[in-house]
């Protein structure tokens, strides 16, 4: 069943056990020395180079078909697997349990989904007036100890890097602990981090558990669910590590026996092909879902229309992914200053801002920040969802990179 | 008069057989490959990772002392000839001459070379001499060149260390210890106090988390001195780190109606 396949891939682990996906040495230095002897190519790469420029991205539409949004029901139920008998036991060793995974890790719309089907309630954040303004009446409806666990699924929502707003967590969790009331929070990585080493209030969690990320198969598995769920009738082909393609004479059924053939696999044991472009996926995004999710869509061409004018695509769809060696990952905009580093650390810790927020907490003119999330939503390094900046799971890859290379990574994952 | 004559023939070859076009390459060589190192050494320290860069900044006069030494070691067998006791005629002159009229250059000389192995600073380092607070741009072979926070260029000889005290703020590493105070009349709540300060330095973006951050107080008669006490990423932002604390704290602590003392002295007791 999809569903078995698709719970082994969801895993929350102690810390100790977390681990990251990782590419083999020998790929790596295949990796190198093909970027290095990419000026030798043979005729044959210069073609295959040629016609891959002749693809396009896949419209909207149609991606929303081959790779729908995430469900997370499986993993909703992982959790409450990982909690047992916490749930039932009316004087536990903690209070509290916590979840954390990374920017991207979607542990706030798991937790959600967590609440709802089992009907616990979720307790509703603040307002930004609210954490600015010292104003603590929002805890007020936490005057009584429930019997079923309250759930915050996003602790960011309760936070806000500011003088004023730190009392609220702390204050939060003395009246949770005070009126022992079970609470399950979901955290990202980044705030977490900062809950550890600034504030110190790891040892008020209780049991802590991480999102393992997903290797190479689990990605696979985890999408071939998800399409299947779309339920299209979708033929997905890879192109080789070499980058042969050969779209317009193949129809579908002879891509996969084309993809194959190059790697002199079994035709029939055909999961074995697009196990290179999953194990990179893997290890570019860290094996975090929605980043392997923002990149895997975005890694789909299609012929141009034009061009081929003996297929007809709309009855049998074909969608190819780019060869792994080509995966684009969005760059950050060049010169990266100090200030964009800063924005980029409170945006990751908040899990969005708005520009009111962004003002106060980073003391600088909106015209200046206005400028620098300009520049950064123009390298799609960063975009809007109701006012709220955030950081494309797309681009985290390259945004951890650049702040762990100047010292200011602050990621607990 | 003649035994002297062929005395000086014998330490010095003839006019003819000094290679004059030779020395004349070799130090203007030298002069540009000191001149080069300079300037590309801090050059291309800058395009390393902040870790690597301190550790390159420091070798610049390393480099420098090197060059001219091997110049030296070139230029002398050209113009000695190459015998024992001519060399030893030869340096045991020139040290006398040089011993007594540039006695204080080669103090600083000799503290420049003992300052390269004790290393109470190095390239990039926040001191302070003689009262004179910058970060070290230059280690020459005589002195030091401070670029202070006003930007002035200052020029300490090396001989500062024989009797003097450095205080050295990083010490060659990149994190250097800064502080912000903030000075209240009395009447408020100290843990409130220290709280919102505490806070204050744990929400600015320079702030280096993994270092202790303190507050600390002091009791005066005119009110009550805080002091913040953290590390930014960089010391370099030294500045821009107290000016945020500053901005921040003060900003903190009007919200709760805690007044600030408007002491126009403080005496060195209490500073």
């Amino acid at each position: 069943m999809p569903e078995d396949k698709e719970q082994q891939i969801w895993k929350f682990v102690s810390p100790a056990e977390f681990s990251l996906p990782f590419e083999p040495v020998i790929k790596k230095a295949h990796s190198f020395f093909a970027f290095s002897l990419r000026w030798f190519e043979r005729p044959k790469d210069k073609q295959d180079r040629e016609i891959s420029s002749r693809l396009v991205k896949v419209p909207m539409a149609l991606i929303e078909k081959v790779v729908p949004s995430l469900d997370y029901k499986v993993p909703a139920a992982e959790i409450c697997a990982n909690l047992g008998s916490w749930l039932e036991t009316t004087v536990p060793d903690s209070y509290f349990r916590v979840f954390v995974a990374p920017y991207g890790g979607a542990i706030g719309s798991i937790l959600t989904v967590t609440a709802q089907n089992n009907h616990f309630l979720i307790l509703d954040p603040p307002s930004y007036e609210d954490l600015i303004g010292n104003n603590f009446s929002w805890m007020d409806k936490l005057s009584a100890s429930a019997p079923e666990p309250i759930v915050v699924p996003q602790l960011e929502k309760f936070f806000l890097r500011h003088s004023n707003g730190l009392e609220h967590l702390r204050r939060l969790l003395a009246k949770l602990h005070q009126n022992k009331q079970k609470c399950i929070f979901g955290c990202n990585s980044w705030l977490w981090q900062y809950l550890e080493s600034a504030m110190q209030l790891r040892g008020s969690f209780g049991r802590c558990y991480f999102l393992q990320s997903m290797s190479g198969a689990n990605l696979q598995t985890l999408f071939a669910v998800q399409s299947q769920h779309s339920g299209e009738n979708f033929v997905f082909s890879r192109q080789p590590d070499n980058g042969a393609i050969n779209l317009l004479q193949l129809s579908a059924s002879e891509c996969i026996e084309f993809s194959s053939s190059q790697n002199g696999k079994n035709k029939e044991n055909s999961t074995d092909v697009i196990t290179d472009f999953f194990n990179k996926l893997a290890v570019d995004s860290r094996g975090i879902p929605l980043v392997a999710w923002a990149i895997y869509r975005s890694s789909f061409k299609v012929p141009d229309e034009q061009e081929n004018k003996d297929e007809t695509p709309k009855q049998r769809p074909v969608a190819l992914l780019e060869r792994s060696t080509a995966i684009m990952i969005p760059r950050l905009p060049l010169p990266v200053t100090q200030k964009i580093a800063f924005l980029l650390v409170f945006l990751l810790q908040h899990d969005g801002l708005t520009l009111d927020a962004i003002a106060e907490i980073l003391i600088m003119d909106k015209a200046q920040i206005l400028g620098l999330l300009g520049l950064l939503k123009e390298s799609e390094t960063i975009f809007a969802e109701n006012d709220v900046w955030k950081i494309n799971w797309q681009s985290y890859p390259a945004v951890r990179s650049f702040l762990a290379e100047n010292d200011f990574l602050l990621d607990a994952m | 008069m003649t035994p002297i004559m062929n005395d000086s023939e014998q330490i010095f070859r003839e006019l003819n057989q000094i290679p004059v076009l030779y020395i004349v390459f070799l130090i203007a060589f030298s002069i540009l490959l000191n001149s080069l190192t300079k300037r590309m050494v801090p050059a291309f320290a800058e395009m390393l990772p902040p870790g690597f860069k301190h550790f390159l900044l420091p070798m610049t006069p390393l480099f420098q002392l090197l060059i001219t030494i091997v110049t030296l070691l070139l230029l002398i067998p050209t113009v000695v000839k190459p015998s024992i006791q001519n060399f030893v005629a030869i340096f045991g002159a020139v040290g006398l001459a040089l011993g007594f009229a540039f006695k204080d250059f080669a103090s600083s000389l000799i503290a420049g070379v003992v300052a390269l192995y004790e290393q109470p600073y190095r390239v990039g380092d926040r001191v302070s001499i003689n009262g004179i607070y910058g970060e070290v741009q230059a280690i020459n072979l005589r002195s030091l060149r401070l670029v202070t926070l006003d930007d002035n260029a200052v020029t300490i000889p090396h001989s500062c260390i024989w009797n003097g005290s450095i205080q050295n703020a990083n010490d060659g590493s990149r994190e250097q210890q800064c502080a912000a105070d903030f000075y209240l009349l009395p009447g408020h709540d100290p843990r409130l106090v220290r709280r919102i300060l505490l806070d204050t330095a744990l929400t600015s973006p320079y702030t280096k988390l993994s270092r202790p951050v303190k507050v600390g107080l002091s009791e005066f008669s005119w009110g009550t001195r805080y002091r913040i006490r953290a590390y930014p990423y960089d010391g370099r932002d030294e500045l821009a780190f107290i000016t945020d604390l500053t901005i921040r704290g003060k900003a903190a602590l009007i919200t709760f109606g805690i007044k600030f003392s408007a002491v126009s002295f403080v005496n060195s007791a209490g500073s």
